[in-house]
């Protein structure tokens, strides 16, 4: 992906009104991707939806860093568990119908 | 029923803005739709919440919904009603107190009843109905975000089908539902998506289930075989002693995942072994001298 596909995370932050140390600090604990092109931060277009949710874990729901980490670690758990679920239904309804 | 945002928030009603945001950020951790992938009921209890909040964490709205409780979008609308009632009931020599008058909220109700009534109240905005429709795909317009043109209620509408939509899934259009009521807002629009069932693919969640006949010999010695996909033709390796239903994965040979762009999902491919009919007695007695020499 070139830089040009890439957001600037200082604009995104500014119109999200996130503080870029809270970026960083996702960034720090491997819960999103940070792009560095000389000197300056950058994050994919696709990753937007993931930080916006975090952000708002963070200031809407006054959840920690901490809290962030655990939460997305169940989280990815439980989308897992749900597609799992969602195609042994998928399954089941083929054996049913057939 | 009446809604009551104070017991929504679990709160009492001189609850301070400290504890209505604590009360909020509380049930938001709980019932966030972020923190409940695909979970109806919570987004639903969540939609209560928000609405709650953001009701009560504004001044001026919360000091109209403590007047007029459920009613409290209207209260303008009321104040100007019970203005005009008031002087009726003076010209009609009825006296000068209002019957709204007094604070009790069954005394609202009737006043509101009349306006939403029609009873010679001032007019209301009201949204418009909410349509259903039904959109009939199959499993290859699926693949592929595009657009589409539906017919609703006599009018053309253009919608863009996500790649990766599944049967029975839901889309909301905003806005193009039934007319408002009194220059109200449009409803919105719901279409359903139906997915055919395919002849040689069977889709579950994002991976597509699919069969292909091997002949004898490849399966034994190992080869190449070309399988069709739904975009195309890949070559797949046959390993060398490969058995019957043996199931092989194509990574990201699937379908789209909905809403995630360049994610598929698997291709799953069972193989099936075919014997060769129709023997030559040549091919049949080098077959039989395969045979003596099994250990």
């Amino acid at each position: 992906m070139t830089t040009e596909e890439l957001i600037s995370l200082e604009l995104f932050c500014s119109h999200q009104g996130v503080e870029i140390a809270f970026v960083h600090a996702l960034h720090e604990r491997g819960l999103l991707q940070i792009t560095v092109v000389q000197d300056r931060s950058f994050v994919a277009p696709e990753v937007l939806p993931h930080i916006e949710k975090l952000a708002r874990m963070h200031y809407e729901m006054d959840i920690n860093l901490e809290g962030i980490e655990a939460i997305s670690h169940l989280l990815e758990r439980v989308e897992r568990l749900q597609s799992d679920m969602r195609a042994m239904h998928e399954r089941l309804r083929l054996y049913e119908e057939g | 029923m009446a809604t009551d945002f104070y017991k929504i928030l679990g709160l009492e009603r001189n609850a301070t803005a400290d504890a209505i945001k604590a009360a909020y950020r509380k049930l938001a951790r709980k019932y966030h739709p972020d923190l409940n992938p695909n979970d109806s009921e919570a987004k639903r209890k969540f939609q209560e919440i928000n609405e709650a909040h953001e009701v009560l964490s504004d001044p001026e709205n919360r000091k109209k919904y403590d007047a007029y409780g459920e009613h409290w979008k209207h209260g303008e609308e009321y104040e100007q009603a019970r203005k005009a009632q008031a002087s009726a009931g003076r010209s009609s020599g009825r006296g000068g107190g209002s019957p709204f008058e007094g604070g009790s909220g069954e005394d609202y109700s009737d006043l509101f009843g009349s306006m939403f009534g029609g009873g010679g109240g001032r007019q209301v905005k009201f949204r418009g109905q909410d349509y259903q429709a039904g959109s009939n795909l199959d499993l290859v317009q699926a693949l592929h975000t595009h657009k589409q043109m539906l017919t609703v209620n006599g009018k053309q509408i253009r919608i863009t089908v996500p790649a990766g939509v599944e049967n029975g899934q839901t889309i909301k259009i905003p806005g193009h539902g039934g007319p408002g009521v009194n220059g109200g807002p449009h409803g919105d629009l719901y279409i359903t998506f139906r997915i055919a069932d395919h002849p040689r693919f069977k889709r579950v969640g994002n991976d597509l289930h699919t069969a292909m006949d091997v002949d004898l010999f490849t399966a034994l010695l190992g080869g190449e075989i070309t399988l069709g996909t739904l975009e195309g033709s890949v070559k797949l390796s046959v390993k060398p002693e490969t058995q019957n239903g043996t199931k092989v994965r194509l990574k990201g040979k699937g379908f789209p995942v909905y809403k995630q762009e360049g994610v598929h999902g698997d291709m799953i491919v069972t193989l099936n072994v075919k014997l060769p009919t129709g023997l030559s007695e040549r091919q049949r007695e080098l077959l039989r001298e395969l045979q003596n020499s099994q250990p």
